[in-house]
């Protein structure tokens, strides 16, 4: 299992577009990958689910917890933290 | 009848109601076997398949006309297609042992309530496109084939409790005048399709579609959020159209000029500034983006409804917030000026015999020491964080300027004192509203980084005429030669000293006046957003040297009358032209 915290930094946090980009990205992983507001593991989602998700309701300057278990647990982490670090671009 | 609901899209229409009542089927909880589970979860792959297949037809179609729309299709395909949800549904059927098609509902009424009651707008909004997918998939297991206005004989006004992304994105903008729901807002998918196509739209309108019958006669208003009921007598359908016809000049107005650059028909850039109060402090981005700087930003519209003043805190985070949004683009703080017609509820003041005449704005300042500093303590600290300048109002001497400034390095010491950071080259400037300093103006302009012409209160001092006096309101001359000669001598000193000046009253937001002010050397123009894109399309229209020498002109005029006929003279001159030309 690899876990990794990392703040949300982009205006309208994790919905619309960046849900979508997030769901999209991490179905390119074999992993079982999980999500939720930091600390609170038992309420995590299917970081694949663009639905669960948007129900998460993850708002700007809040932490996420982002919890992968496979053989590309590490590389999938990685790259949807820098995702999220990234700001998904918003203004562009 | 008139009903109200919130303006979603902009525009005025009138026609005829087209009630909408899509198909949208129920389904019931049936008990399986256990050997008919598989053939309805098979069932539900297939209708699943269908309802990809039909978004993806969606997606071709509305991508060739605007790759912005089949954006909404592509995020009903993720909806569609989500892991999470397929995984309930199949859990719902197997455990509960019952049919697909309710087990879809179910999953999808799950989600779409938590959406719904969700803090975040946006993911409110999203529920629409929730249920838009399951109608879609609801639809199809009965085998139905999807409605569209894409054919709609004759144009009409569409009325429903809300349209999916999907009925709106094809609609056939020809034949559909306007768009009334029951539900939504301005953030919804039917406004935002509804802005993109041009026509008006009224949400939120509740229970319209029981009051409304296929052919009624109705009236569409978007901007000001109302639905009225037919039948119309003769004048009131004049009255709509008129208003549809004047928002229609209007916006292709504003289209055409609002972000284009001030510029004279030769080139001359005039800088256009704009007015904003603190009660609507913020700015939308395309009205930063249409002008150059902030003119005049008057600060007591912060105060005028609270009881107390607010705090140096406050007023420095509004100041921060503003100065910010503007970046690099100068935004000109009003120190308070109340008094004259502008009371503030937390400031006793003595009543006046004549309040216009009386301790207002700078002078009140000057007796309320503490207000005056807090203010300009935040408009510093302010200044930090863009491009401040600080205007005082109400000068009418040298020493009022002098005394004021005086207090102006005091505060700026103490700041220095306290460790607090500010823009050490910070601009101060005056308001020129009162004829004695205009007549002062080379030497004012010697004292000052700039200066801006308050043209209402420079009027009605000038004139002696109240302007909240309707009984005087034929004394107080807007286009009184007198207020002009003031102007040309406030010019001329200004341009001497290199100084900046700028008007910020009426004055300059009419497309009248605009072209005479920048003949008359005043190359800053500051006015409410409204006037931005006609003083644009008036400057566009006269060369520079035109304008110097209607201002000569005007010079000359002994009166407002005949002022006002060489403008509209030239005005209408300029118009004949052109229709000789096209």
């Amino acid at each position: 299992m690899y876990l990794k915290t990392v703040k949300i930094i982009n205006t309208c946090g994790l919905h619309a577009r960046p849900a979508s980009d997030f769901a999209a990205l991490a179905k390119t992983y074999i992993s079982k990958i999980n999500i939720c507001r930091k600390g609170e593991t038992e309420e995590a989602v299917n970081a694949k689910s663009v639905v669960m998700l948007l129900t998460l309701g993850i708002e700007q300057g809040e932490e996420v917890d982002i919890i992968a278990e496979g053989e590309d647990e590490m590389q999938s982490v990685e790259a949807l933290t820098s995702l999220i670090a990234s700001g998904f671009d918003e203004e562009g | 009848m008139e009903y109200h609901g919130s303006a979603a899209s902009e525009g005025i229409a009138v026609g005829k109601a087209m009630v909408f009542r899509p198909f949208i089927p129920k389904p019931s909880r049936l008990k399986l076997k256990p050997e008919e589970i598989e053939l309805t979860l098979a069932r539900a792959a297939q209708v699943k398949k269908a309802c990809c297949d039909e978004l993806q037809r969606l997606i071709a179609d509305a991508g060739f006309l605007d790759p912005d729309k089949a954006r909404i299709f592509v995020a009903h395909i993720e909806i569609l297609n989500d892991e999470q949800m397929e995984e309930d549904i199949i859990t719902v059927v197997r455990s509960e042992k019952v049919n697909a098609d309710w087990a879809i509902e179910q999953v999808y009424q799950k989600y779409i309530s938590i959406l719904e009651n969700s803090k975040s707008q946006i993911s409110r909004e999203r529920a629409s496109d929730f249920r838009d997918v399951l109608h879609r998939l609801l639809r199809l297991w009965e085998g139905v084939p999807g409605t569209g206005f894409s054919r709609l004989s004759h144009p009409v006004i569409l009325i429903a409790h809300d349209l999916a992304p999907s009925d709106t994105v094809l609609m056939d903008h020809e034949k559909v005048l306007a768009i009334v729901g029951e539900i939504g807002g301005y953030t919804s998918h039917s406004a935002i399709i509804a802005r993109s196509l041009g026509i008006p739209a009224v949400l939120g309108v509740q229970n319209i579609m029981d009051k409304i019958c296929d052919g009624d006669e109705i009236a569409v208003d978007g901007i000001s959020g109302r639905v009225t009921t037919g039948p119309f007598k003769p004048e009131e359908l004049e009255a709509f159209h008129r208003a549809g016809k004047n928002y229609l000049s209007k916006k292709r107005l504003q289209d055409e000029f609002l972000l284009k650059e001030g510029r004279t028909r030769d080139g001359t850039p005039i800088k256009i500034g704009l007015n904003i109060a603190g009660n609507n402090m913020a700015a939308e981005a395309i009205h930063r983006d249409a002008v150059d700087f902030v003119g005049l930003f008057r600060t007591e519209f912060l105060d005028m409804g609270s009881h107390t003043l607010p705090d140096e805190e406050a007023q420095f985070k509004a100041y921060r917030e503003l100065a910010g949004s503007f970046g690099s683009k100068p935004v000109t703080i009003r120190t308070l000026d109340i008094g004259g017609d502008k009371q503030l509820p937390c400031l006793k003041m003595p009543s006046e015999e004549n309040p216009f005449l009386g301790k207002r704005a700078l002078r009140l300042c000057f007796d309320h020491i503490d207000i005056f500093k807090t203010q300009l303590r935040a408009m510093l600290r302010a200044s930090a964080f863009g491009n401040v300048q600080i205007m005082f109002p109400m000068v009418g001497s040298m020493e009022d300027l002098r005394r004021a400034k005086e207090i102006f390095s005091q505060v700026k010491k103490e700041l220095d004192t306290d460790c607090l950071a500010y823009d050490s080259n910070i601009k101060a400037g005056v308001m020129i509203e009162i004829p004695s300093i205009a007549l002062m103006a080379p030497e004012l302009a010697r004292e000052v980084d700039f200066a801006s012409i308050g043209s209402n209160d420079l009027c009605q001092y000038t004139l002696a005429a109240d302007r909240c006096n309707s009984a005087v309101a034929d004394y107080y001359q807007s286009y009184s030669p007198a207020l002009f000669r003031l102007i040309s001598l406030v010019s001329r000193a200004f341009r001497n000293e290199g100084k900046s000046l700028s008007i910020c009253g009426e004055l300059g937001g009419q497309p009248l006046a605009a072209p005479l002010l920048v003949g008359l050397g005043v190359h800053n123009l500051s006015m409410s957003i409204s006037s931005v894109a006609a003083v644009k399309k008036a400057l566009s229209e006269h060369t520079l040297y035109e304008m110097q020498e209607i201002a000569e002109k005007v010079l000359l005029c002994s009166t407002q009358e005949s002022i006002l006929k060489l403008l509209n003279h030239k005005e209408s001159g300029r118009e004949r032209s052109q229709e000789i030309c096209t």
